[in-house]
């Protein structure tokens, strides 16, 4: 990010190759709809190049990406209001529309169960699971970049792998 | 969490789920605007823009400047019909010096009317008004010719706006033509006039101290004159 801040536009290309894929997936999962998470996505990276002039290396680029990424959802909660909030948090919430064909298709039930739990968790479980499994952050790392305390986001994240568990555990 | 805690069984099956990635398009469209130069002139402008606005806001949060305010009202000031006794500027200027003691033709206060002594106590601001009273009807007379002159004329002649109008005022305390000795008095109070006139009388001075008396008796009929001068 500092090459890039100077200038080397190669720089940028080479980080944007290494985050696209879990950074795409952490948005799509937590919104759930493709077209949202594509323009959250691509909002995300535009507040990315935008304050490159004020990059300051205070931790790693991933947790600074993520923490963007963070504050981005959260005022995209904000506008929805709780509703939508509540709504995944909901008991029975319909299965991700985006992952249902390929699950029914190859049989895999387990995968559909864990999508539908991983759908049902609320919020900040399953935006401290997908920062675990998709951006490989620690729980300090978690806590850094959504604002928690370690204790927090380590209960989240326990609380996550839990109810996941528990949903595969189900057949 | 460590390392033990994680659940294998969880983290390969959401593996399984799949590994979705942005359409190429917009890839395409991140590292194009990754491309484009910085907006320099944003943030000077911003700048600027938050700079004129605070100047404008505390400007008009400024009380306004006196001069500035006499400025704006000097036309409506102009424009103020005047009474229809008001005496032409030459007019009232001859009957105010005809008036005034010497000291007094001097421009005074704006505060004060031309040619009256400041009151020093509540007894001798009840002897001005009756004063004024008294002479209105005889000060009127003195300006009814001079009223039929246009006023034009005053702006013939280049006097300022506001000294016409100053030298158009009514004067409370209008009287007959003084004598040189009055003339010649400085004096600015009663206090001051008296002492001017024990000061004659240890002068050897006995004939305009006398003058002098009569014509304080006169502008100060109820004024307590001590003994040591009525000698």
């Amino acid at each position: 990010m500092l090459a890039y801040r100077q200038g080397d536009a190669a720089a940028f290309e080479s980080l944007y190759g290494r985050h696209k894929g879990p950074l795409f997936r952490f948005v799509l999962r937590a919104v759930k709809e493709r077209a949202l998470a594509e323009e959250l996505y691509q909002e995300i990276w535009i507040r990315v190049i935008e304050a490159r002039a004020r990059y300051m290396v205070q931790a790693k680029f991933t947790t600074w990406l993520y923490t963007i990424a963070h504050h981005r959802l959260a005022d995209h909660w904000r506008k929805r209001g709780l509703k939508l909030v509540d709504a995944v948090e909901a008991d029975d919430p319909p299965a991700p529309r985006a992952f249902e064909p390929e699950a029914r298709a190859e049989g895999r039930q387990d995968l559909q169960r864990l999508a539908a739990a991983l759908a049902a968790l609320p919020a900040a479980q399953r935006e401290a699971f997908l920062l675990h499994e998709e951006a490989g952050m620690s729980v300090g790392e978690i806590a850094a970049a959504t604002g928690a305390t370690a204790e927090a986001a380590k209960s989240r994240l326990r609380y996550a792998h839990a109810k996941l568990r528990e949903a595969l555990d189900d057949d | 969490m460590t390392e033990a805690d994680r659940d294998e069984k969880v983290t390969q099956a959401y593996r399984a789920l799949g590994g979705e990635a942005p359409p190429r398009a917009l890839d395409e469209a991140i590292l194009a605007a990754s491309r484009r130069p910085r907006a320099r002139w944003r943030v000077p402008l911003s700048i600027a823009a938050v700079l004129v606005l605070a100047v404008g806001v505390t400007l008009r949060m400024l009380p306004p400047q006196p001069g500035a305010e006499s400025v704006a009202l000097a036309p409506q000031v102009m424009e103020t019909p005047r009474p229809a006794a008001v005496p032409a500027p030459a007019a009232a200027d001859n009957v105010r010096r005809a008036d005034m003691p010497t000291s007094a033709a001097a421009p005074a206060p704006r505060s004060a009317p031309a040619g009256t002594l400041p009151p020093t106590s509540g007894a001798a601001q009840r002897e001005t008004a009756d004063r004024a009273a008294k002479n209105e009807s005889a000060r009127r007379e003195a300006f009814a010719g001079a009223a039929a002159v246009p006023q034009e004329r005053a702006a013939a002649v280049g006097v300022e706006p506001q000294a016409r109008m100053r030298d158009a005022a009514p004067a409370p305390s209008a009287r007959p033509a003084l004598s040189a000795a009055k003339l010649a008095e400085p004096a600015r109070t009663p206090e001051a006039w008296l002492e001017r006139i024990a000061e004659m009388r240890k002068q050897g001075r006995e004939r305009e101290a006398q003058e002098s008396l009569a014509e304080f008796k006169k502008r100060y009929p109820d004024y307590k004159i001590p003994e040591a001068l009525t000698r």
